[in-house]
């Protein structure tokens, strides 16, 4: 009865696992190439988009999958390839991430775009590799990426600033704000892009630092609310303090900074609240508060940026995200002007993929963002003339842009 | 170094609130209740649709919900769970479904933020509400565990089952504590929902904290108020602890 | 012609030996049951790299890990009485030591020296908090231990070279080809299952056995209780840090999160189905949380969490539907 009971699960295992290998090892059969005809050939390809649509960032994952929808809607208008979008939720953890990229790349994608956080953007690099599949880092900075590029894995990119970037934009406002100072407020869960941003700013201004400051809700709920006070009271009219966290918690510590008399400038690393639907919903708290962002729509850097928020405001009824959702819709964009370059493969070829790395590394493509070109380490060239970060400063209920300076409407403003 | 004494006050007052709600539900319900995040989550959700239309109406509506998923999670304990970590583990699989569930809901591609901002001779509104909720919080106590109902539930605290031989109607007692917490959670997280961006995992962090003090305070091994006052004590000397740690 | 009490002593005797007799007997047969099944794992095993595709085989390799994990986990609550719920930490430490130690050393054969100490440490933490009789205190101290463990992890780093490593991005390790972790998870796994399998069905299992069901009887027949709760704590904390540095290694990075609730509930959630005291259906009960997650979570990734918890709410339910059937089948 015993070994009868065992044989039973034993082949109820085996059952069940040759049932999901079949389903997942099925690989689809290649799109049949169309006879030839005198108009150019369409390129049918699909592309894989890893978003969180659960866990800690699905929030994020919302606005990542609608840009993703609207690039493929934007590519295909020209008429040269046809994209299929398949997406995979990556959750808010590395092993989801892995599991989610080798699924996508096992339903024959061409290429993967996405993952939020740094630890999922690295184990999806990993798996770049192991699959040999291109993939486009859209939001994760983590100085990881270009090392394993520089080890040998030529398959991920990144269209997403790096952290070294993001300390070079928070020095380019220290420098244009005309600043006697500055406060670091960090985020502790990410206090290694903190710290990161933070040696960058150091190496680039000489202002005094005040004090760098760390929060973390996890030993303290009230953490946030009681570092904002404490900060309340350090810094003055003229100075500057830089809130390095791009997540939810910043707006609690911003509400309860100006709520505790906070004075001077809140220069915010983005995110949450360099969103205007935030911005607004915040009031008068949150004016003075400057950000970055990747693309704003005040800044035609190409016919692309009005076409990204315009284009998301009709279809979802909501306005559009400025980091990742933006950066996700460009990386898109990118895969697909690649594709679109690369002459006498078909789809379903084996040298696709070689080809389209090829093409990644040499061309431009352009983005909502700006003009894209990836260096060496296959970081796209944030900081060059076509590829800009944007400063700008929320007052009474507008966003002010401040940089780049052939843009800027207005210097800095104290309260 | 200074040491900034109101936000270490705001940090016992809170965790003073939660650590209370987890060690009432304990000591009576005898289980660890872990959907107090949740709930928590559920009252701060409550107050983004209800506080422009008025503040005590919400309030109400808060304290109506959060009471009634109490309700439903020991009907769920009752029919499913038998003894201490059964239930725990249910409480757990209520939390992770009630928070997907406001996930599902409420899937936006921003933060939802309350925004009230009013304050009383320079302190924010809503943290003297906190105050004022503990204080409540301990008076309600006092006045139960120095009645004759307080010796029924001192003596539940002790021994539960033989409690029940002597005639308590545990099953009615139990129930109204897990409500009863249910709606402390819900309302700290009403009053919480101004100072912070809305997303169904706000409570998580609180609850790990208000567990921690609750065990500490545990180790004690108190009873009846003295137990509770212990809890604020505590919960200021953890508050404390952290603040010089943190500096 | 014997007396009376003779004839009593002599059938006391008689009852006392075929009671003996019976239970070797009935050893015997689950050891060879045990063989069967470990036959047929290896079957298994020895078979899927070749039929099927790089997912399935990495998919494969992380239910392997998972087994061995819950294996382990397993093996704490059915011979010791003690549920933790904490037991992500030698698996979560075992990855950190070891991707550490590769920061310092890029020596990858220190690494499995880095697991044992991993192993070590966490088994003197669990020790201590099992010397106390009561069980459910021993379930939420290892929570709270290891889910403070879990929120403090972000905060460690190390600054090498003007480099900070760790916190949030944490640790890489060497990348390895997914089928050499597969075999090194496949033996440790096969091994894990015949020394489980076969310590169940020994004196000593049956030692571990009584101080499961009641400590002071145990210790009144002579069982030196708190060595088998070390002895105990030894092995699952060392195989689970040999599982979480392999689950490390198939990642070739760790991070925080290897610490996480989820984590750590992945044993009990997985022991929910088949009866604890069967090592198949531990390792069954593990691939089908790990195979039905993935599936789901590519097909209805925001109710795949909802299964999750509706799991874990009926969970007390269905062990005592799987309790009642298993007395049923034993005695059919």
């Amino acid at each position: 009865m015993g070994i009868m009971r065992s044989l039973y699960i034993a082949i109820m295992i085996l059952l069940a696992i040759s049932i999901v290998a079949c389903v997942q090892t099925e690989k689809p059969t290649p799109t049949p190439t169309p006879a030839p005809t005198p108009t150019p050939q369409k390129i049918k390809v699909k592309i894989g988009v890893l978003v969180p649509k659960t866990g800690k960032f699905q929030t994020k994952g919302v606005v990542m999958e609608n840009a993703a929808k609207l690039a493929k809607k934007h590519i295909e208008e020209k008429g040269k390839v046809e994209i299929e979008l398949e997406f995979a939720d990556c959750g808010d953890s590395a092993e989801k991430t892995k599991a989610a990229f080798l699924d996508l790349a096992n339903r024959g994608v061409v290429a993967i775009v996405g993952a939020y956080s740094s630890p999922q953007a690295i184990a999806a690099a990993d798996a770049a590799l192991e699959t040999k599949t291109p993939y486009i880092v859209s939001v994760a900075s983590t100085g990881l990426i270009e090392k394993k590029v520089a080890e040998g894995n030529s398959y991920v990119f990144r269209n997403a600033y790096n952290t070294t970037y993001w300390g070079k934009l928070a020095s380019e406002f220290l420098s244009l704000s005309g600043a006697e100072a500055y406060y670091f407020q960090g985020f502790q869960p990410l206090s290694t892009f903190n710290k990161g941003m933070l040696n960058v700013i150091q190496q680039n201004t000489d202002l005094k630092l005040i004090d760098e400051v760390y929060y973390n809700p996890s030993v303290d709920p009230k953490d946030v609310q009681n570092k904002a006070r404490d900060a309340a009271q350090k810094i003055g009219d003229k100075d500057v303090l830089i809130l390095g966290d791009p997540g939810s918690l910043s707006v609690a510590f911003l509400k309860a900074y100006r709520g505790n008399g906070g004075k001077g400038i809140v220069y915010s690393v983005g995110g949450v609240l360099a969103l205007p639907q935030t911005l607004k919903g915040l009031n008068s708290t949150a004016d003075y508060t400057a950000f970055q962002a990747a693309a704003l729509e005040k800044i035609a850097s190409t016919e692309y940026t009005k076409k990204y928020f315009d284009g998301y405001r009709k279809e979802y009824e909501e306005e559009a995200n400025n980091y990742a959702g933006v950066l996700t819709y460009d990386a898109i964009l990118i895969l697909g002007q690649a594709l679109e370059k690369l002459e006498n493969v078909k789809s379903g070829d084996e040298k696709l993929k070689t080809s389209l790395i090829e093409e990644l590394e040499k061309g431009e493509f352009k983005g909502a963002c700006g003009i894209y070109r990836f260096n060496a380490k296959h970081q796209a060239e944030w900081g060059s003339e076509k590829l800009e970060g944007k400063l700008a400063e929320w007052v009474n209920g507008e966003a002010l842009v401040l940089y780049p300076a052939k843009f800027a409407e207005s210097e800095v403003l104290w309260p | 170094m200074a040491l900034n004494f109101f936000s270490i006050l705001s940090s016992t007052i809170f965790l003073s609130i939660f650590a209370i709600a987890i060690s009432l539900n304990f000591r009576i319900s005898k289980f660890l209740n872990l959907s107090h995040g949740s709930i928590f989550a559920l009252g701060a959700y409550v107050a983004y649709y209800t506080i422009k239309s008025g503040v005590i109406p919400g309030v109400i509506l808060s304290a109506i919900f959060a009471f009634f998923t109490g309700v439903v999670l020991y009907f769920i304990i009752k029919k499913i769970g038998n003894g201490i970590f059964e239930a725990t583990i249910i409480s757990l699989g209520f939390a992770i479904g009630l928070e997907e569930i406001l996930r599902i809901v409420h899937g936006k591609g921003y933060y939802l933020i309350v925004e009230s901002s009013l304050t009383l001779a320079g302190i924010d509104f809503w943290e003297l509400v906190q105050g004022l909720m503990l204080l409540i919080i301990l008076a309600i106590l006092f006045l139960v565990y120095n009645s004759k109902f307080g010796i029924k539930l001192k003596f539940v605290e002790d021994d539960d089952f033989l409690a029940r031989i002597y005639g308590v109607n545990y099953e009615k007692l139990s129930l109204l504590c897990i409500a009863l917490t249910s709606s402390i959670t819900g309302l700290l997280g009403f009053f919480s929902s101004t100072s912070q961006a809305l997303y169904p995992g706000i409570g998580w962090m609180p609850l790990i904290s208000g567990i921690l003090i609750a065990a500490i305070t545990a180790l004690f091994r108190s009873v009846g108020l003295i137990h509770y006052a212990k809890i604020v004590l505590i919960a200021f000397i953890y508050s404390l602890f952290i603040s010089i740690v943190m500096c | 012609m014997k007396g009376k009490k003779e004839r009593e002593e002599l059938s006391k005797v008689d009852i006392i030996g075929n009671a003996i007799k019976n239970y070797k007997e009935l050893y015997r047969k689950k050891r060879k049951l045990r063989l069967a099944e470990f036959l047929i794992l290896v079957v298994i095993f020895t078979i899927s790299p070749f039929v099927s595709g790089f997912y399935f085989l990495w998919l494969m390799t992380l239910g392997i890990i998972y087994s061995i994990y819950t294996l382990a986990w397993n093996c704490m609550e059915t011979m010791i009485g003690r549920t933790s719920l904490g037991h992500a930490i030698p698996f979560g430490l075992a990855g950190y030591l070891s991707a550490i130690l590769y920061l310092y050393i890029k020596n990858p054969l220190f690494i499995p020296v880095t697991w044992m100490i991993a192993g070590v440490l966490s088994a003197v933490v669990f020790y201590i908090l099992s010397l106390s009789r009561d069980r459910v205190a021993f379930v939420f101290i290892s929570f709270l231990i290891g889910t403070v463990i879990w929120i403090l992890s972000p905060l460690f780093t190390i600054t090498l070279n003007g480099e900070v490593y760790g916190g949030e991005e944490g640790f890489s390790l060497p990348s390895n080809p997914v089928l050499a972790t597969y075999t090194f998870s496949v033996v440790l796994l096969l091994a894990t299952f015949l020394f489980f399998g076969f310590l169940r069905t020994s004196a000593t299992g049956l030692k571990f056995a009584t101080v499961r069901d009641d400590e002071k009887a145990a210790k009144l027949v002579g069982v030196k209780v708190n060595k088998v709760k070390a002895y105990c704590s030894l092995i699952s904390c060392i195989i689970t840090a040999l599982a979480g540095g392999l689950y490390a290694l198939h990642f070739s990075h760790v991070n925080p999160e290897i610490f996480s609730i989820h984590v750590a509930l992945f044993p009990f959630i997985a022991t929910i189905f088949f009866k604890n005291d069967s090592e198949i259906g531990v390792v069954a009960g593990s691939f089908i949380l790990v195979f039905a997650s993935n599936y789901l979570n590519s097909i209805f990734p925001q109710l795949h969490l909802l299964l999750y918890s509706a799991l874990l709410i009926l969970s007390p339910g269905i062990m005592r539907w799987r309790d009642r059937r298993a007395k049923l089948m034993s005695v059919g």
